[in-house]
């Protein structure tokens, strides 16, 4: 494989010998008068770059040992293997050179098979170095899509532009796409390079499975695929964005999620040139990339709908709230008496374990409705929903003077709307319970959590206490503190149920188990 | 010095053979030897006029190689001897070995030219 080398020497002489002899041995050369003629070149962005240099040591201008002490200074051409060329008098000027970071010499008295022995042997090293820097190159391209997936890891728009981008540009390819899988046919989801038709046709035309195209059939095999010359395929069937794009090799990599191939990486090049295994490997490397960001994606999808859903549980008082001028200051924090509510599954962990997630999925949508119905019916505020535990208080953000009483009253709704809901259960062989625990206190109210998550929260010893007797609860109890039995004795019915020794309290806590509810009518919220 | 010869033909037919017997290409060589040559005697003379030595090194460098690649032996001679002192910092008679380098200069291009027209005759 020839090089370019650029011959650098004052003699006319000289330069048309070497030009017409390097000539002759397939290299390409440019040529340069002195070092300044020499540097200014190599340092223009608008030449092609030389592979080799050609150095004659007595020149006017720069001679070649100024002009050796600035290449090797500079960061850019520092590895660029320079010969110098030299009369057998001058082997002190050699070393000399060589010293300075000369590659090699070459004698004044030019014998071709001497120059196309050095030159060849300077080429070999600088391929090597090239090779290096390709593979530090491919690391690099490798580690920013590494980057910009964990930067902006839910956006897959994002990472597969970066996929496409970097494979394409890492692997020598003329055009490169990422396809995603929608109903049976791959579509462009991000592509880079290419001509505006071909990516025009691709864009416009998805691919199914199926043999006679690349993307088909690296779907149909879930096998990286690579078609040397589609025009000598016997299966590939040329398409109009073949024409309008001429490529020849194209190559595809599967993108895969569990097993199943929901995209395909393609790259192709405009002439027959296969892709080699570095080549592969790499292009592997990102289709991995892609598969991860889709992943990520399919998480992000999953998030937004629970929360979607939380959404309807949060009280229409709350969501008015939060886009109130007024709602500003609640939502900075302020103090207040409520009464909170805990209530979780007993045996919910167990059920979960044994029974098919469409089960616990289908159980959990039963479940979050009738209690999201109830939460809704009474007022109350719903603090976060985490599976099968729910935390709810009442008289904030809007007063409600009978706070205690309401989250009795719901609670008891929930246990009797509850024991509906786990009799359809029970002859399925699951046994679950519900236990709730209640609390009133004073409690830290507003704005928690971080931007881009907040959540309408509260803190404080109230909820704690609420949190342990919930855990206390017997299945099927309803256990109240001593404070929400006093603010809602006349409204419930109740009994002591003891002193328990809880976490995080120092003395034994009283507590009363809730039986009943007297008065059916919910009384008028105060605003 | 004065026993060496003026040209040896072997340099030429070697750079035809190197250019695989591509004789115009040789010819053009020939004349830009010829051409450069004329423009590093000037440089000498210009030097060897001003006594300025250190200016002698280049032109002498360059005339010697060039001159050593076509087969020149005597001018090589003078050329490399006439380098050498101008490194070590003194050139003794060299207003005089400079006008002999162009007398010799003269006989090699008519060496040349005499030897490109015996191959271009035949």
């Amino acid at each position: 494989m020839g090089g370019r080398v650029l011959v650098v020497d004052d003699t006319l002489f000289n330069r048309r010998l070497l030009v017409r002899l390097l000539g002759d041995i397939g290299h390409e050369t440019v040529e340069a008068g002195d070092g300044q003629e020499a540097l200014a070149f190599l340092r223009d962005p608008a030449n092609e770059p030389v592979d080799v240099v050609l150095l004659d040591i007595v020149m006017p201008v720069m001679d070649g040992y100024e002009t050796l002490a600035t290449l090797k200074s500079d960061d850019a051409l520092r590895h660029l293997p320079v010969i110098v060329i030299s009369g057998v008098d001058e082997l002190s000027s050699v070393v000399r050179c060589i010293q300075m970071g000369a590659t090699d010499y070459l004698p004044k008295t030019v014998d071709p098979e001497i120059l196309r022995a050095r030159i060849e042997a300077s080429l070999a090293q600088k391929r090597l170095r090239d090779l290096e820097r390709e593979t530090h190159e491919q690391q690099v391209g490798l580690n920013d899509v590494l980057r910009i997936m964990s930067g902006s890891a839910f956006e897959l728009g994002v990472v597969l532009d970066a996929v496409a981008h970097a494979a394409g540009r890492l692997c020598d390819a003329d055009y490169s796409v990422a396809y995603l899988e929608a109903g049976g046919r791959f579509e462009v989801a991000a592509s880079f390079g290419g001509s505006p038709a071909l990516d025009a046709y691709e864009r416009a035309n998805p691919i199914p499975a199926g043999r006679e195209s690349l993307v088909g059939r690296v779907a149909l095999t879930a096998e990286p695929a690579q078609i040397d010359d589609v025009l000598a395929d016997p299966d590939y069937l040329p398409t109009p964005g073949q024409s309008a794009g001429g490529y020849r090799t194209l190559l595809g990599i599967p993108i895969r999620r569990n097993g199943d191939v929901v995209g395909v990486l393609a790259l192709t090049r405009n002439e027959v040139r296969p892709f080699d295994e570095a080549h592969i490997r790499l292009a592997t490397a990102f289709a991995d990339q892609a598969a991860v960001g889709i992943h990520n994606a399919g998480l992000l999808a999953t998030i937004e709908r629970q929360r979607s859903q939380l959404s309807r549980f949060l009280s229409p008082q709350v969501a008015e709230l939060v886009s109130s001028t007024d709602g500003e200051a609640l939502l900075a924090g302020h103090r207040r008496e409520i009464t909170a509510m805990f209530c979780d599954l007993r045996n919910f962990t167990a059920f979960s374990e044994t029974a098919e997630p469409e089960e616990v999925l289908g159980f959990l949508r039963a479940y979050h409705a009738a209690m999201g119905q109830l939460i809704v019916e009474h007022e109350g505020t719903l603090e976060h929903f985490a599976g099968d535990g729910f935390m709810t208080f009442f008289n904030d953000p809007v007063l409600q003077l009978d706070h205690a009483a309401r989250a009795t009253r719901m609670a008891v709704a929930m246990r009797t709307r509850f024991a509906d809901l786990s009799a359809d259960w029970r002859k399925r062989g699951y046994v679950l319970e519900i236990g709730i625990g209640i609390a009133t206190g004073y409690a830290t109210l507003g704005r928690i959590g971080f931007e881009g998550r907040y959540d309408y929260g509260a803190i404080g010893n109230v909820i704690i206490l609420a949190s342990r007797l919930s855990g206390e609860a017997a299945p099927g109890e309803i256990l109240i503190s001593q404070r929400t039995y006093a603010a809602a004795e006349d409204a419930i019915d109740a009994a002591t149920a003891g002193d328990r020794t809880l976490k995080g309290f120092s003395r034994p806590v009283p507590t009363y188990a809730v039986t009943g509810s007297l008065a059916a009518a919910v009384p008028e919220a105060m605003s | 010095m004065s026993d060496e010869p003026t040209l040896d033909p072997g340099a030429l037919a070697r750079l035809l053979e190197i250019t695989g017997g591509d004789a115009a290409f040789v010819d053009e060589l020939v004349d830009t030897y010829l051409d450069d040559a004329l423009v590093q005697l000037a440089d000498l003379e210009r030097a060897g006029a001003a006594s300025d030595v250190a200016a002698m090194v280049r032109p002498a460098h360059s005339l010697k190689s060039n001159s050593d690649n076509v087969g020149a032996v005597a001018l090589t001679s003078i050329c490399r001897a006439l380098e050498n002192d101008a490194r070590a910092g003194s050139v003794p008679e060299a207003v005089e070995r400079i006008a002999a380098a162009r007398r010799e200069f003269e006989a090699v291009r008519d060496g040349l030219l005499a030897a490109r027209a015996a191959r271009q005759g035949v």
